[in-house]
């Protein structure tokens, strides 16, 4: 199993670089996280995606669908593209600390 | 010589067998029709008919190799057929076609002629395709060669016969006959005539240990003899009982 | 497109990463190699040619024409020439020919027989995981050479000693513990649900449902549990079929998922993944079972079902449909109101998915819906679409981020042919193409939507 250092602490991670273990995330994960996929700085609406992405997975057990992500962040899905620039299901997911969405997406 | 056509006849038959044998014992556990296919037994026979006749996948995938290959085997064909009619039934051949036996082999020396060399000139192509063509070279075997080179020098040798005439047809169907009853002459003294029969006997020999046996392995090709009916019909695997009990 | 020229090794080193053995070992997969990983395979090797007709036959009659070679979109993509379906399918004949063939024995190399060494095991899983298993190549060859059986037995040999992809493993075990391949659990199904029919609520004023674990309802309809997730149009698009023609529905929180990623691992979890579909229906007791818009879930269904865990006479026939095949007939037998302008402005044209067309068989019901509900449809090229249809590049397991090369690469025949319309929609019934044509289209610079065929029946149909 891969580890990586965010923010001073180990956390093992997938081949993709998502954290195994999501109990581990906090808010400085997510800032480090940004940093890697390119992301200067995190605003608000970066944690509102982010937010809703881990309410959600607590709840559910899984990432939210992409329709349900943008109506309750009142973003346009382009508009995550522009937050996020891997996507919802991988940029943004791995900064909520959740596991990456697979199957045919 | 009788002997060593006796044996390689024996192994092709044996091998060919042997290997008809290992297709029929493996299953076809589940359907893989290409679609859209027919749904039905005689759509089937259309469908392999037109793969085995007129190479119809053949010539969407390669204009250019289906005229080679498909001249070539039909050239192969007609030869054979054309060696049945002019050495071993001559006679009726002749009356069936109701020519006079020198009108009959003055046709045997045209048709002969013309596909022993419609059957070698494809072969070249196919050869220098294998050589030059990149994509084909990287794949290409040695056994790939080998069965172009048989094939090319047993009907090149056949086509010297015809066109350098120095063989006596009354000596080759004697020798003929003799192999068909099992009662044995000695071959016609010609050089090429050997040849044509030893490579020949290597030639049939060779077929079952070779890519050669695509011509009877296309018949069982269950993309495509299998009817695409797979809602129509329940299709049981043998080896998988619990399908079949449910 | 033109081939190539031969470049070796251009995509060797794309590799899906290797599963582990958290999920080898719930499938029933040897956790580690075992010491005696060459017996074991070359074992499997001798079962599943004494097992499929089409694999013994296929190592023995191939005359290395060529035909296919430039059939294959990986190759065309990539110019490796381990991407030729024939020199892909050579991979195993070497192996084949070395250990149970008069000629490779005693021949050797000469005979190009190859031992099975860890360079060939290597060579196996990287190309056979390059190959999409889509059947183009079978389409041309004059044998009907399927290199897809080659590369299903060549995985499940390679799975037989532990060694099989993270992505593919991943997916199945999804599938078994929690019914689909996102792993989308019950409460989430149901709150996804109800959020869609809120939304469509908001959007035509009726109250269309998406039901859930209904049982009687005349059809259990399983899509692609992507449809949940990233092509929720396609959900909406059922949903009003159904309303508008009046049949009552379900989805099944057991069974939700129509796809079946058992067919690029091996049989066992083929027919398992294949088994809750039917225990549905059974259990549910509904009368069809339709298949939503996944590609390899028709083929799946439509040839491999009723064998693997039939007799299906319990639904009606024909059994198991097609969601283009059931909603084609409701608008042939004027159970939908269409009004096409709602999709004016939209060009489309349609991909034929491999399995959906090659290996199912479903080619004029989708256009006969986009003639309906659009007006501008138009078709690629004609050595491109219906059974000679591209692949969309990352069909049979390769769907995953560290394929992207070859998956970009893979995609650009597709690509090419679909620039040719001036189409800026292109429409196709499989949730792999969805994902997959998208990012290829951004890729190689083209601007075009992609999504279902219901997606567009969604928007035409008159609430």
């Amino acid at each position: 199993m891969a580890t990586i250092e965010l923010a001073g602490k180990q956390f093992d991670v997938d081949e993709d670089g998502f954290i195994q273990d999501t109990a581990q995330w906090n808010d400085d994960v997510a800032r480090a996280f940004a940093e890697q996929e390119g992301i200067v700085e995190l605003t608000e609406e970066h944690w509102k995606v982010i937010r809703f992405l881990r309410s959600y997975y607590l709840e559910f057990g899984v990432a939210p669908m992409i329709r349900k992500l943008c109506k309750e962040t009142g973003f346009q899905l382009k508009y995550i593209y522009q937050l996020f620039p891997t996507g919802p299901a991988k940029g943004a997911c791995k900064l909520a600390g959740l596991p990456k969405p697979t199957g045919c997406v | 010589m009788a002997a060593l056509i006796y044996l390689s006849v024996a192994v092709f038959l044996l091998g060919m067998g042997w290997r008809v044998f290992t297709w029929l014992r493996a299953p076809v556990p589940l359907k893989i029709p290409l679609t859209p296919g027919p749904t039905t037994a005689a759509g089937v026979v259309g469908r392999m008919a037109g793969e085995v006749f007129l190479f119809r996948s053949l010539f969407d995938a390669d204009r250019t190799l289906w005229v080679a290959a498909w001249i070539f085997h039909v050239s192969l064909v007609l030869l054979a057929v054309g060696h049945v009619a002019g050495l071993v039934v001559p006679d009726f051949a002749a009356s069936t076609l109701d020519l006079t036996p020198a009108q009959f082999s003055h046709l045997a020396y045209v048709t002969g002629g013309v596909f022993g060399i419609l059957a070698v000139v494809p072969l070249i192509y196919l050869f220098i395709r294998r050589f030059t063509m990149e994509r084909v070279r990287h794949v290409s075997t040695l056994s790939d060669y080998l069965a172009l080179a048989l094939l090319f020098f047993a009907i090149q040798t056949g086509n010297h016969m015809r066109f350098m005439g120095d063989l006596d047809i009354v000596q080759a169907r004697e020798f003929v006959a003799g192999l068909l009853t099992f009662r044995p002459v000695p071959p016609p003294h010609s050089g090429p005539f050997v040849a044509h029969m030893l490579l020949v006997c290597v030639l049939v020999a060779y077929i079952p240990f070779s890519k050669l046996m695509h011509l009877g392995g296309i018949f069982f090709s269950p993309t495509l003899n299998q009817p695409n009916d797979s809602r129509q019909q329940r299709h049981v695997n043998p080896w998988d009982h619990e399908a079949s009990k449910a | 497109m033109k081939p190539p020229k031969l470049n070796p090794g251009a995509s060797a080193n794309q590799r899906s990463h290797r599963a582990k053995k958290e999920l080898l070992m719930p499938l029933g997969l040897p956790a580690e190699m075992p010491s005696d990983w060459q017996a074991v395979a070359l074992r499997k090797l001798d079962e599943l040619r004494h097992q499929y007709r089409s694999l013994q036959l296929y190592l023995d009659i191939c005359v290395r024409c060529g035909a296919c070679a430039d059939k294959c979109q990986f190759f065309l993509g990539t110019g490796d020439p381990n991407n030729m379906p024939v020199a892909r399918a050579e991979l195993l004949r070497k192996v084949y020919r070395r250990y149970f063939t008069p000629s490779g024995k005693l021949g050797g190399r000469l005979a190009a027989a190859e031992d099975l060494t860890d360079k060939v095991l290597d060579e196996w899983y990287a190309y056979f995981y390059q190959c999409s298993e889509c059947r183009r190549c079978a389409v041309f060859c004059p044998y009907g050479i399927d290199t897809a059986e080659i590369t299903m037995a060549a995985r499940e040999i390679m799975a037989s000693v532990g060694v099989a992809t993270k992505y593919v493993t991943e997916v199945v075990k999804k599938a078994h513990e929690i019914g689909n391949n996102l792993g989308i659990p019950e409460a989430a199904w149901r709150d996804s649900c109800q959020f869609l029919e809120e939304e469509m609520k908001e959007e035509t004023g009726a109250d269309i449902k998406i039901p859930v674990n209904q049982p009687g309802a005349e059809v259990l309809l399983v899509p692609p549990s992507a449809d949940l997730f990233a092509n929720t149009d396609t959900m909406i698009g059922y949903a009003k079929l159904f309303h508008a023609a009046g049949v009552s529905w379900t989805t099944s929180t057991y069974a939700s998922e129509a796809g079946n990623f058992g067919l690029f691992l091996n049989y066992e979890h083929l027919k398992k993944v294949n088994k809750r579909l039917v225990d549905a229906a059974k259990q549910l007791k509904v009368k069809r079972l339709v298949i939503g818009e996944c590609g390899h879930a028709w083929r799946a269904a439509q040839a491999f079902m009723d064998t693997l865990n039939g007799p299906l006479d319990f639904l009606d026939a024909p059994r198991p449909e097609h969601i283009c095949e059931f909603a084609a007939r409701l608008i042939r037998d004027g159970r939908v109101k269409l009004n096409k302008t709602a999709n004016d402005g939209v060009v489309v044209t349609y991909h034929d998915p491999c399995n959906v067309a090659r290996a199912g068989g479903m080619l004029e019901e989708p256009r006969e819906i986009l003639r309906a509900v659009v007006s501008d449809f138009r078709e690629m090229p004609a050595d491109t679409i219906r059974e000679r249809t591209f692949c969309c590049g990352a069909g049979g397991g390769m769907l995953a981020d560290e394929l992207m090369d070859v998956r970009m690469k893979g995609a650009k025949p597709r690509v090419e042919a679909f620039k040719t319309t001036g189409a800026n929609f292109l429409a196709t019934p499989c949730a792999i193409c969805k994902a997959q044509l998208p990012v290829a289209f951004q890729h190689h610079g083209v601007e075009a939507q992609v999504g279902g065929v219901m997606d567009l029946l969604g928007k035409a149909i008159v609430i």
